[in-house]
C-alpha cells in the first residue's frame, strides 16, 4: 500500500466513522508523513520500493485498531463520549425535568409582575370552558409533552453527532424519553375523571404505566386516546427524522470531501 | 511480515509519560517521537507507531502538548512541544511512577516479609 492510498483509506474510514473532515484530514496526512518517512528509512537501508512500503505500513500497526483508538480518542475529547451512560442513560429525565422547571420559572417571571401590574386579570374558575381556556391548555400540553421533549432529543442527537457516536444511544435515550412523557396525562376536566376540582381546570395525571399488573394494562395506558400515543411516539419519531437527516448530511460532507480529495 | 502491537495493559499510562519525557527534552514530529523512543529504550517498547497520534491528539487537546505545523527538512510537519501543563502533569506521572516501581521492586526483593523476619 502506498502512502496516497493509506492516507485516503484512513481519512475515509474516519469521515465514515463521523469525525469532521477537518480532523480526519490531519490526522490521515500526520499518519501519510510518517508512512512516507519510514519509506524513505527503508529505501536509504537498501529495501525496494514495493517491500518499504509494506514494512511501513506494518510498523504503523493494524489499521483498524488505528482507526478505533483514533475514533475513541475523539469521542473522549467529548463529555458524552467520556460518560455515555450518565449522559445518554441517566441524563435524559433530568434533562427533561430541568427544561420543564426552566420553563415555568421564565413563565412565572413574566406572568407574575404583569398579574401584580394588572395587566391580566386574576383566573376565577367559572365551571365553563372557553376557548381561551382551551387554547391555553392545548399550548402548555403541546410545549411540554411535545415541543420539550423533542428539543431534549434533538440536543442528545446533536451530542451525539458532535461526538461521534453511534446513534444507539440516542435511539436510548429517545426511548426512555418516550416512556416517561407517556406517563402523564394532561387535559381538561370534562373527559369524566373523577377528581374533585373545577371543571376548567387543567387535570395532570401522573401514571406509572409500566409498574401496571400487566403488559396489556401498561399497554392500555400508552394507547387509550391517540394523542397520548403520539406524545409517547414523538421523542422516538424525533430520533429517526434526526438520524436520516444527520446521514443525509454526513454522507453529502463525506461525497464533497472524497472529491475535494 | 506480522503487524506490530502495543504491549499489553500493564503499559497503561507509560506511553503518555514517555511521550512527554522526550518532548520536554526537545519539540518533535511524530516519526521523530517514535525514533526517539526506539532509541531511548534500546527498543525494549513495542506498539504500531501509528498509535502514537491518538495518543498526541489526546495530550494536545488535553493541553499538556501543543502543535504546530511547521516547515521541516522541506516538508511540512505537525511539531509538538510540552506546555507548562504538560510539564506539571510529567511531574505528577513520574512521581506516580516512580512510586510504582519501588513498591514493586520492594515486593520482589522481599518487602514486608523480609522486615518480618529481621523483626
Amino acid at each position: 500500500m502506498n502512502t496516497q492510498e493509506l492516507h485516503n483509506e484512513f481519512q475515509t474510514e474516519l469521515v465514515r466513522r463521523g469525525l469532521p473532515v477537518e480532523y480526519s484530514s490531519g490526522a490521515a496526512a500526520e499518519l501519510a508523513d510518517h508512512h512516507r518517512d519510514v519509506v524513505e528509512e527503508l529505501r536509504a537501508n537498501g529495501f525496494d520500493a514495493s517491500t518499504a512500503e509494506n514494512e511501513a505500513a506494518n510498523r504503523l500497526g493494524d489499521r483498524r485498531q488505528l482507526v478505533k483508538k483514533s475514533v475513541r480518542e475523539f469521542q473522549r475529547r467529548h463529555w458524552c463520549g467520556r460518560w455515555p451512560l450518565l449522559t445518554f442513560f441517566i441524563g435524559p429525565i433530568p434533562l427533561l425535568i430541568l427544561t420543564w422547571v426552566a420553563t415555568s420559572a421564565a413563565c412565572f417571571l413574566i406572568l407574575w409582575p404583569m398579574q401584580r401590574l394588572g395587566i391580566i386579570a386574576d383566573h376565577q374558575p367559572d365551571g365553563i370552558i372557553s376557548w381561551d381556556e382551551r387554547m391555553l391548555v392545548y399550548a402548555f400540553r403541546f410545549w411540554f409533552f411535545f415541543v420539550t421533549p423533542a428539543l431534549v432529543t434533538i440536543a442528545l442527537g446533536r451530542s451525539t453527532v458532535r461526538a461521534a457516536m453511534n446513534f444507539t444511544w440516542m435511539y436510548f435515550s429517545a426511548i426512555l424519553l418516550a416512556l416517561f412523557v407517556g406517563s402523564f396525562i394532561f387535559d381538561l376536566n370534562e373527559k369524566g375523571f373523577q377528581v374533585s376540582m373545577p371543571i376548567d381546570q387543567g387535570l395532570l395525571i401522573l401514571g406509572l404505566p409500566l409498574f401496571e399488573a400487566s403488559w396489556a394494562a401498561a399497554w392500555q395506558w400508552y394507547v387509550q386516546d391517540p394523542l397520548y400515543l403520539c406524545q409517547s411516539l414523538l421523542p422516538l419519531g424525533v430520533a429517526v427524522v434526526f438520524m436520516l437527516y444527520s446521514k443525509q448530511l454526513s454522507f453529502r460532507t463525506r461525497c464533497q470531501a472524497l472529491d475535494a480529495c | 511480515m506480522s503487524k506490530k502491537r502495543t504491549n499489553p495493559d500493564f503499559l497503561n499510562g507509560v506511553p503518555e509519560l514517555v511521550v512527554l519525557e522526550l518532548l520536554s527534552r526537545r519539540p518533535m514530529y511524530g516519526y521523530e517521537l517514535v525514533q526517539a523512543i526506539r532509541e531511548a529504550s534500546g527498543e525494549a517498547l513495542a506498539f504500531g507507531e501509528g498509535c502514537i497520534y491518538p495518543l498526541l491528539h489526546k495530550l494536545a487537546d488535553r493541553g499538556d502538548l501543543s502543535s504546530r505545523r511547521i516547515d521541516v527538512g522541506g516538508r511540512s510537519r505537525v511539531v509538538y512541544r510540552v506546555t507548562t501543563k504538560g510539564h506539571q502533569q510529567k511531574a505528577r506521572s513520574q512521581a506516580q511512577w516512580s512510586q510504582v516501581v519501588s513498591a514493586v521492586s520492594h515486593i520482589l526483593h522481599g518487602g514486608k516479609h523480609e522486615h518480618a523476619r529481621t523483626a
